[in-house]
């Protein structure tokens, strides 16, 4: 009896022992997730921690607070800076390196990925100075961080952490198109950049998408350097989602923070859902042999 | 065989160097001030700066451990014995909640820890961390890669099911699990929401909460502070590049030890 083959007569006992391994991560799921935002929800209808039922109203007075809105339309902009930059920036690289086998210096640009939190700020600060230490350059002025130019430098820093994942899967993926396509375009005459928009690019299309969930991911993760280089209080431009939150737990607000928590899943859910009706991604569908 | 310009392999590898030269501003304080003089003051360091970085070492490899024996199998149910209705749905899943901001369940977390009596304990952050979906992506998709007919020759030659999970499965996912470790590894270094909301006291202070505590102190120390504070992580980005860069090197000292 081996469950690593497909076979009529154990494909039951296969599901058990799948439905097994799966056990762990349901519990972790529901003590991670689930038992949380079903407290959350729950609460949400409710006064601060009390027992005072109070039906939407955390949730309209959620959507006229200014910070929260403010912290929306930051996310927004963040997004909007960050998620082309990264995705065009990371193909043409991708490009390049698969063209030219770029193996083991294309893992490079993951280093400020690993990077911590505090060590980006360091290498920020010692480039263009803070209050307390002059920088290397004097691009920004001395205030810089308690100004406009403070999201900038983060969309920045949120790009140059964030790139070296995007890179990384396009190489994976442009390398997984096999190449009698672009042979075969090649001795139809197709030029090269024409080959890239006709075939390389609509092939990796599904993996761009994949980037772009990440970038996504990891625009959530740099909080922890937008705190560092900002405080708890930071500029309007600073200003994130996780500080509204971090926030409103320091200040012990509950209902509007479970209320914000309510809102800041059940919209991605929503979004997902709805892109998802138009945007099917190939790599689910199991080929056989088991490779996608 | 189409042949490439000779300078795309420069541009791409100065490419590379510019994008990494900003790190080397790290070593900046070494040179603006002397090696001598920060080593000297290095080594005054205070202790609750060494107490967070050992705090941290044990938050990471916590993590990394319990992450292995909850993603890892996910991974394997996943592409190998469920059907695939259902694991779509997972994956689905999965996607949506990396989209979502870990602090926007920092609260009911907290609440869940403090009716579990695990507030306050480095037990709690653990449990908090125990399901990554990147991770259970990553290890689906390494699942994914393995192809069954491996395993069809392995069982043809009488293997059973745990040779086939501890000398194919194991050995071909390794480099899954590599860069998997290394994310976990990076994310739990980094971690600062979960540490900061759940472990309060001083003595439990990880390095990301001791750093957010010495905003305005002397930048020289802090500078030294962060240059020792990313070694490890060097260290093991260093080994997991090297080995994924040959991932059949892994995979083959593993291969040649299999009998039955």
């Amino acid at each position: 009896m081996n469950f690593f083959v497909k076979s009529g007569s154990l494909s039951r006992q296969r599901h058990i022992i799948g439905w097994l391994l799966l056990v762990p991560m349901l519990l972790a799921f529901m003590v991670n997730y689930l038992l949380p935002f079903v407290i959350a929800f729950i609460r949400s209808f409710y006064h601060g921690m009390g027992n005072t039922f109070v039906g939407m109203e955390n949730h309209i007075e959620l959507l006229q607070n200014h910070t929260f809105l403010l912290a929306i339309r930051n996310l927004l902009i963040l997004w909007a800076f960050v998620l082309p930059l990264n995705l065009c920036i990371a193909f043409l690289l991708a490009l390049l390196c698969h063209r030219i086998h770029g193996g083991r210096s294309s893992a490079l640009f993951f280093l400020p990925a690993v990077l911590p939190a505090v060590c980006v700020v360091e290498i920020v600060s010692q480039l263009f100075g803070t209050s307390q230490i002059d920088g290397l350059f004097s691009l920004l002025p001395a205030d810089w961080s308690t100004g406009q130019v403070a999201g900038m430098v983060f969309g920045c820093l949120v790009l140059w952490k964030g790139l070296g994942y995007s890179l990384l899967i396009l190489i994976v993926a442009l390398g997984s198109i096999p190449e009698e396509y672009l042979e075969a375009a090649a001795l139809e005459g197709a030029s090269y950049w024409r080959i890239v928009f006709s075939i390389r690019l609509p092939l990796t299309a599904p993996s761009l998408g994949i980037c772009a969930i990440l970038a996504v991911y990891n625009s959530f993760r740099c909080f922890r350097e937008a705190l560092l280089l900002g405080g708890a209080h930071p500029t309007e431009s600073l200003y994130s989602l996780q500080h509204f939150l971090q926030n409103n737990f320091s200040n012990m607000n509950f209902a509007r923070l479970e209320a914000a928590s309510v809102f800041l899943i059940v919209i991605p859910l929503l979004l997902l859902v709805f892109f998802s009706a138009f945007w099917k991604l190939p790599v689910w569908k199991r080929k056989e042999g088991g490779r996608s | 065989m189409i042949k490439h310009p000779r300078w795309q392999r420069p541009l791409f590898k100065s490419l590379v160097f510019l994008y990494i030269l900003p790190c080397a501003a790290l070593l900046l304080p070494f040179v603006k001030a002397g090696v001598l003089s920060l080593l000297e003051s290095s080594l005054e360091l205070e202790t609750i700066f060494w107490a967070a970085y050992l705090n941290t070492i044990i938050l990471a490899v916590g993590n990394l451990l319990l992450q292995w024996l909850v993603n890892i199998p996910a991974g394997l149910a996943l592409s190998k014995m469920l059907p695939q209705h259902i694991a779509r749905k997972v994956l689905y899943l999965c996607l949506l909640l990396m989209f979502l901001p870990q602090q926007a369940l920092i609260l009911p977390q907290y609440l869940l820890l403090d009716r579990m009596h695990l507030l306050h304990h480095a037990g709690g952050v653990v449990l908090m961390s125990a399901f990554q979906p990147f991770l259970v992506l990553i290890f689906w998709f390494g699942s994914e890669q393995i192809h069954p007919s491996l395993f069809e020759a392995a069982i043809c030659e009488g293997a059973s099911t745990r040779q086939c999970f501890f000398r194919i499965y194991i050995p071909m996912l390794s480099p899954y699990i590599l860069a998997g470790s290394l994310l976990s590894v990076a994310e739990s270094w980094n971690m600062l929401e979960q540490p900061m909301t759940f472990l309060q006291t001083d003595s439990q202070l990880v390095l990301s909460t001791y750093f957010l505590q010495q905003i305005g102190a002397d930048p020289s120390v802090t500078a030294i502070q962060a240059l020792l504070s990313v070694f490890p992580l060097l260290l093991v980005f260093a080994f997991a590049v090297a080995k994924l860069h040959n991932p059949n090197s892994i995979v083959s000292s593993e291969e040649n030890s299999f009998t039955l």
